[in-house]
């Protein structure tokens, strides 16, 4: 559904009427709309979500009048009623449709609102007016153009695509059923069955009297039903053997593309050397971790007496002064000197000199006293065979030496260990480990393919059996049956039965088959758009048997890639799930389906570039401005500052909304950005600033739309 | 990546179905396309499923007469 004009009244941020026109008289015709956070980007995918459903998630009937506008409710008296509403201009063959859906509410007190009244109309085209109110029809028109499964993928709000898509099954495999019908065939073939179940209770009816015939025919409804259910367990392993056997065969390619090792051999033998080196070197950082453990344990406390020491020479120093140091006079020579009328100097003895005599015998030549002084005088001296001093220095040096060992083991055991996952890694992304891995896949998938190959021939064997005894009892039946006008009557009904069979099998051989065409020409759609894009290598793959979509690397389907690989895939797989539906929905026609005409599909995307990559940045901005006829980016300044520089030449019109806000919420804005930069937008060589005070009357924020030359 | 590109891999191709529905004779194609189109039809909704699987048996009786 292409839109050609959007128009907004007294809606969310949006006071008075206010319009966007997209171009779209183009192959490519791509929409800009700068917008900063919170002004209303989302707004629009809301509004346009309420034209087509009349319903929000968020939003239910009774909590509807939220919709309008604040300025417009707050201005409201009570009793008076208010409005608001949004309209399309939709693209037609048969000419432009407009859409308009209104809600009407009551004001019934201060912030009570009666239950407000939502409605859709159809506008008359040139003068906009009279409105008709639709009575479902435009309802049923819109839901067949956007099946509500699959908004969020057409008009998405910011958040990433590829965790919808990539890994969850549930919106977007139902969205896919409803893409190909899935209900409508599967009930058209349970109708058929019906029809023949019917026949055949009248067929039971008929010949209740005749019991041989009755009994056979129940027991050929019983072998009947037994065999169904085996042909739809064949069905479902084949789907599953098949793509067993489509996986096996991308590895096995794969395998081929990248031959043998190489480097990544002699990669793998650094790795091993790598490994004992570090072995060992742990084990010589463990040995200096014991070796320091064991000199601190056999100092015996020096390193804390080293401290005491500079205390020590000090006190020696003074008991030198005092002449109390311990000397090479013993006590006899002391008592020669006290019996002598002479002291040692010549002179007369006096009783201070007698008193001094007495002191250094009594002091100095105390025995623990002298036996101390000595080990201290040894301890503190450098060259002494105790020297605490010297010890200390022998220590410290060893210690030192332990401890540059044991740093330069942590380091070398650090580089060796980087080294190491540096190799590993490379080696994890080189030939030869993904050979290894290959051939274990390869090895999973082959005992798979036995395993299923082993049950598809069972119940083969089963299915052929179970038709040879229908087939007898079909003779049984034949002989069984009764004569007469009975006989024509089940003649009719067993024809009936047969033509009903038919159209069951028609119907599941052609969705089958169906399928499978979705599913080659999708893979090969999603094929040609991702793979040209994605710089790494990676692959889009479809599931055969989800149909959704998956990154795939050497053969092995990846997980939730960040960087932007996902979101580019998940893009592309939308992208080709819009045209693949028109053009299914055109074929179903050529072959007699009426499934309704499909248009183009706009899409209407907000931020679409989180979260990524420059460069994948780039390759959406090329992929959406080259492949979708309709593209509204919707883009805060950071994703339009990534992307402008690719897209602003291809820009068919660009609008910007201008946020008006309190003056209090603009301070609060300034104090994190004072210049407000990031309100400030570059477009056509020009800057704007897309923030503004309100003005005084006026007291809620709003957003005006601007359309850009 | 180029313009807007109108390769034949955009293209669904349903040939194989078509062979599959050629291979049927006239009248049964006919009934597989109204058997089809009373279930997938965009009105298909406004009929009740009992009145589908009549409209179904009508057009299968048709067909035997």
């Amino acid at each position: 559904m292409i839109i050609k004009e959007l128009r907004i009244c007294d809606l969310l941020l949006f006071t008075g009427e206010q319009s966007l026109q997209f171009p779209t008289s183009q192959d490519t015709n791509l929409v800009v709309i700068l917008a900063p956070n919170n002004s209303g980007k989302t707004n629009i995918i809301r509004a346009l979500k309420f034209l087509f459903y009349g319903h929000l998630s968020d939003c239910n009937e009774a909590s509807a009048y939220r919709m309008i506008n604040d300025l417009v409710k707050t201005k409201a008296k009570t009793g008076s009623e208010v409005c608001g509403w949004v309209e399309a201009t939709l693209e037609r063959e048969e000419g432009n449709l407009t859409l308009r859906r209104i809600i009407r509410v009551r004001k019934i007190g201060k912030d009570q609102w009666a239950m407000p009244e939502i409605t859709l109309m159809h506008v008359r085209p040139k003068h906009r007016e009279p409105l008709e109110p639709d009575d479902g029809h435009f309802e049923q028109k819109i839901r067949t153009f956007v099946p509500e499964q699959l908004f969020d993928a057409f008009y998405f709000k910011g958040e990433p695509l590829d965790g919808k898509l990539l890994g969850g099954v549930g919106a977007i495999r139902e969205s896919l059923a409803a893409f190909l019908h899935e209900d409508g065939w599967q009930e058209a073939e349970d109708a058929a069955e019906a029809v023949r179940q019917q026949y055949t209770r009248e067929i039971q009816k008929l010949t209740e009297k005749n019991s041989e015939y009755s009994k056979l025919l129940g027991e050929e409804e019983l072998f009947r039903s037994h065999l169904l259910k085996d042909q739809d367990r064949l069905g479902k392993k084949k789907t599953e053997l098949e793509s067993v056997v489509a996986e096996f065969e991308v590895v096995n390619i794969r395998l081929q593309e990248i031959g043998t090792g190489g480097d990544a051999e002699n990669l793998a033998d650094k790795i091993r050397t790598a490994r004992i080196t570090l072995e060992r070197t742990k084990k010589n950082y463990e040995r200096s971790e014991t070796e320091i453990a064991r000199a601190v344990g056999s100092s015996h406390g020096i390193p804390f007496l080293l401290g005491a020491l500079p205390a020590a020479r000090r006190i020696l120093a003074q008991m030198q002064e005092e002449n109390i140091l311990p000397a090479d006079v013993t006590d006899r020579f002391v008592a020669r000197v006290l019996k002598s009328s002479r002291c040692v100097c010549g002179c007369e003895h006096t009783p201070e000199t007698r008193k001094a005599w007495e002191r250094y015998k009594e002091k100095t030549l105390s025995l623990n006293m002298n036996r101390g002084l000595s080990d201290l005088l040894n301890a503190v001296q450098e060259d002494g065979s105790q020297s605490y001093s010297r010890l200390s220095t022998d220590l410290t040096a060893k210690l030192k030496q332990l401890r540059s060992d044991r740093t330069r083991f942590l380091q070398e055991i650090k580089q060796l260990e980087a080294a190491i996952t540096e190799m590993e890694q490379r080696l994890q992304l080189s030939p030869v480990e993904e050979i290894r891995r290959s051939g274990q896949r390869l090895r999973q998938m082959s005992i798979s393919r036995q395993q299923l190959q082993g049950e598809v021939t069972q119940l083969e064997v089963g299915i052929k059996m179970v038709q040879a005894n229908m087939k007898g009892f079909k003779d049984k039946l034949e002989r069984a049956k009764p004569s007469g006008a009975v006989a024509a009557k089940i003649r009719t009904f067993d024809r009936g039965r047969i033509r009903a069979e038919k159209l069951r099998l028609l119907i599941r051989e052609s969705r089958e088959t169906l399928n499978k065409s979705f599913h080659d020409t999708l893979q090969r759609t999603v094929s040609h758009y991702y793979d040209k894009a994605a710089y790494d290598g990676t692959r889009a793959r479809i599931m055969p048997g989800t149909l959704l979509p998956a990154i795939e690397n050497d053969g092995h389907v990846r997980g939730n890639l960040g960087g932007g690989q996902s979101q580019l895939l998940a893009l592309a797989y939308v992208v080709a799930l819009a045209r693949l539906r028109k053009n299914l929905h055109t074929q179903m026609q050529k072959l007699g389906i009426g499934c309704g005409k499909i248009d183009d599909q706009s899409f209407f995307l907000d931020s679409p570039f989180n979260n990524m990559t420059d460069h994948y940045a780039h390759a959406i901005a090329q992929f959406l401005d080259g492949n979708a006829r309709q593209v509204i980016l919707l883009l805060a300044r950071q994703q339009w500052n990534l992307v402008r520089k690719i897209i602003e030449g291809d820009i068919r019109q660009a609008y910007a909304f201008e946020y008006h806000t309190l003056p209090e919420k603009i301070a609060e804005l300034k104090q994190k950005d004072s210049k407000l930069e990031d309100f400030v937008y570059e477009y056509g060589g020009k800057k704007m600033k897309l923030i503004n005070e309100l003005p005084a009357d006026v007291g809620h924020p709003y957003t005006h739309i601007r359309a850009l030359t | 990546m180029s313009k807007r590109e109108t390769s034949a891999a955009n293209e669904l191709e349903v040939n194989s179905l078509l062979d599959l529905l050629q291979s049927q004779d006239e009248q049964m194609r006919s009934l597989f396309a109204k058997a089809i189109n009373l279930y997938v039809a965009p009105d298909a909704d406004q009929m009740s499923d009992n009145e589908k699987v009549v409209r179904l048996r009508e057009a299968i009786e048709q067909m035997l007469t």
